[in-house]
């Protein structure tokens, strides 16, 4: 819970990180924090390495050098049992929801909270109907299966479960991709909504300039291998960095931008 | 979560709760209040502030045994709770907890029956339709042979007929050793050991190496075919085939059915081969009859018609494998576990129809007088 509000202390610190596909070179000394109760986004052209970076962050990948910290806890010298232990106090929300196809939407939310609690089986149907309540879903899609899902809805079920054992720190691979712009706006809102009442810590990619406008606090720019810049959305829309510009002040940036700044 | 969590009744009837309210603290809190909330009537106090942290559990376990309590008539005050615990509380009891199953409802027996044996005949007309759409692709595809697919043709054909030599012969071989062993043990007390011979060539070239060969064809290739088209189907491959009016009949299944004809009866040749040498090394090991004693009788005992029957039914078992392999892959939908399920179902299937063939080939066989007996 965010007791503190002391919001500078670091919940991900990035130090002279470089990952290399081969002699490809994704990530060429990149250096950023994450602070505590903030939406960070990590936005880049594709290709940049934004994936690689989050599956680097949610430790299904190592990079070649440099230091990742997540929760305080260095992940190169991470402990199998630690690595447990840190893993619980993470969500992540793939991008395609990544729902257990065998299982049904209220056993897929079901599977954290019977793997890594004692809870009754009673307390955990419970439980499930609350996330499921907090993500919008009908209590009638529980009994389905993600096959059966509107991409919307996929999403929302795989946001359920990410959130199932109300983790510190949630990790969004592109939410809005592939949603309707009406759900793309109500999971907006919902991700900010759970922000504030659970006090999450939300890494973000995206390539979706409403969203960024309306959740991202802070949002890193990767090109080229490097971070380009981190700022506010307002700040990056202004920058005069030529790749950060291209990104931002196209005609879909400025839209996006009027748009938020004049809501209906 | 290495604070523990208490909740405790006072000697003047209120409740004292303390600690981190969360998920590793709640099975406890469970149980403990429990104990205490079958106590006391009337207004109940709840001294909220010891509190120190409160996740979703621990604000629905405040938050239920609130509801139990007020369903018994007592009315609970909170007192002391601060207000980020008092906001998740509330936030979560606007929202939902009802307790969600989540399992679909479990149908009644004749309901199962009903739609087992619907789904049934659904799935044999399927496969019956099924072959009669490939029988014409097929068909257009002998007259006009220039549309026949060769790469995929050439390919499926090293897949599933070269790379199968190596196991298909071994395992020939071993039958042969097998099914020679077991003559021999019958027939060495009687002297009759050369006819061994006999025993191996007619039971190897018209029924062992036929059965065997499809069998592995059938495990190897069929299997491959099932999860390879089901695959595509999940990824949505099928379907964009047929948007750009590629016949997925014709790219990826009348390859397979063409490839797996022409390879199965060279297999099961291969294999006629090493399963008849694997006769003849028990025949010399155990009953001494050399390898020149073994193919002279051979010669003269077993006719070509043996041979070809056996090789005969191969091109059978091998369009019952491909076209049951390519179908179950065609059925395959939405999820990964469907690949995995509709990959059991066609290997057993072929496996079925592949020996139920060949029961039909011996009935058949015998009536058109070239069976076993008249010789």
């Amino acid at each position: 819970m965010s007791l503190d509000d002391n919001t500078t202390e670091p919940v991900i610190e990035i130090r002279h990180l470089t990952t290399k596909f081969g002699s490809a070179v994704i990530h060429d000394d990149i250096s950023f924090t994450v602070l505590r109760g903030e939406i960070f986004a990590v936005v880049g052209a594709s290709g940049s390495g934004k994936s690689t970076l989050l599956q680097e962050m949610i430790m299904l990948r190592r990079p070649e050098s440099g230091s990742i910290h997540v929760l305080g806890k260095d992940l190169s010298a991470i402990g199998e049992r630690e690595s447990v232990e840190l893993r619980r106090r993470l969500g992540v929300l793939f991008q395609h929801g990544a729902l257990f196809s065998a299982l049904t939407v209220a056993e897929n939310i079901a599977v954290p909270l019977r793997e890594h609690t004692q809870l009754s089986a009673e307390f955990i149907r419970e439980i499930v109907g609350i996330k499921l309540g907090w993500v919008r879903l009908p209590p009638n899609s529980a009994g389905k299966y993600p096959n059966e899902l509107s991409g919307g809805m996929l999403k929302r079920a795989a946001l359920a479960r990410a959130i199932a054992l109300d983790p510190e720190l949630v990790f969004l691979d592109e939410p809005t991709a592939g949603l309707d712009p009406a759900s793309t706006a109500a999971l907006d809102d919902l991700i900010r909504q759970l922000k504030y009442i659970l006090g999450l810590t939300i890494v973000m990619v995206t390539h979706d300039l409403d969203s960024l406008w309306h959740v991202a606090g802070r949002v890193g720019v990767l090109g080229d291998g490097k971070l380009l810049q981190v700022g506010t959305m307002d700040e990056l829309s202004r920058s005069d960095h030529p790749l950060v510009a291209e990104y931002f002040q196209g005609s879909r940036g400025r839209g996006a931008k009027e748009q938020a700044w004049n809501p209906k | 979560m290495t604070a523990t969590a208490s909740a405790s009744l006072d000697s003047d009837g209120t409740l004292r709760c303390a600690g981190a309210w969360k998920m590793a603290n709640v099975p406890f809190l469970e149980r403990q209040l429990a104990e205490v909330l079958g106590k006391g009537s009337g207004q109940q106090i709840w001294q909220m502030s010891g509190i120190t942290a409160m996740d979703t559990t621990g604000a629905w376990l405040v938050r239920r045994s609130l509801r139990r309590l007020e369903q018994t008539g007592r009315r609970v005050e909170l007192r002391g709770l601060r207000a980020e615990f008092d906001q998740l509380i509330r936030w979560i009891s606007a929202d939902a907890g009802e307790s969600v199953a989540g399992q679909p409802e479990k149908p009644g027996m004749i309901d199962q029956l009903g739609h087992a044996t619907w789904n049934a005949s659904l799935q044999a007309l399927g496969f019956l339709s099924f072959v009669g759409e490939s029988t014409l692709v097929l068909l257009r595809l002998l007259v006009n042979p220039s549309r026949i697919r060769w790469q995929p043709f050439f390919y499926n054909l090293k897949a599933g007929g070269l790379q199968a030599i190596p196991i298909v012969g071994l395992l020939s071989f071993l039958m042969g050793v097998v099914i020679a062993f077991q003559a021999a043990v019958g027939l060495r007390p009687f002297g009759a050991s050369i006819l061994i011979v006999d025993f191996v060539g007619i039971a190897m070239l018209r029924e062992i190496v036929p059965l065997i060969t499809a069998i592995i064809v059938a495990g190897r290739s069929g299997s491959a075919y099932t999860a390879q088209i089901g695959t595509m189907k999940v990824t949505e491959e099928v379907n964009a085939l047929r948007t750009m009016g590629i016949s997925p009949l014709e790219l990826l299944i009348a390859p397979k059915v063409l490839a797996l004809i022409v390879a199965v009866p060279l297999l099961t040749a291969f294999a006629d081969v090493t399963g008849v040498f694997g006769g003849m090394v028990i025949a010399s090991t155990q009953l001494d009859v050399n390898f020149n004693a073994f193919l002279d009788r051979f010669t003269s005992v077993i006719y070509p018609i043996d041979y070809l029957i056996g090789v005969g039914k191969a091109p059978v078992f091998a369009v019952i494998i491909a076209m049951i392999g390519c179908y179950q892959g065609l059925c395959v939908g939405g999820s990964a576990e469907s690949v995995g399920r509709h990959t059991t179902i066609s290997v057993v299937q072929s496996i079925f129809l592949v020996i139920v063939f060949d029961a039909l080939f011996s009935v058949l066989l015998d009536r058109m007088g070239i069976g076993l007996f008249v010789q």
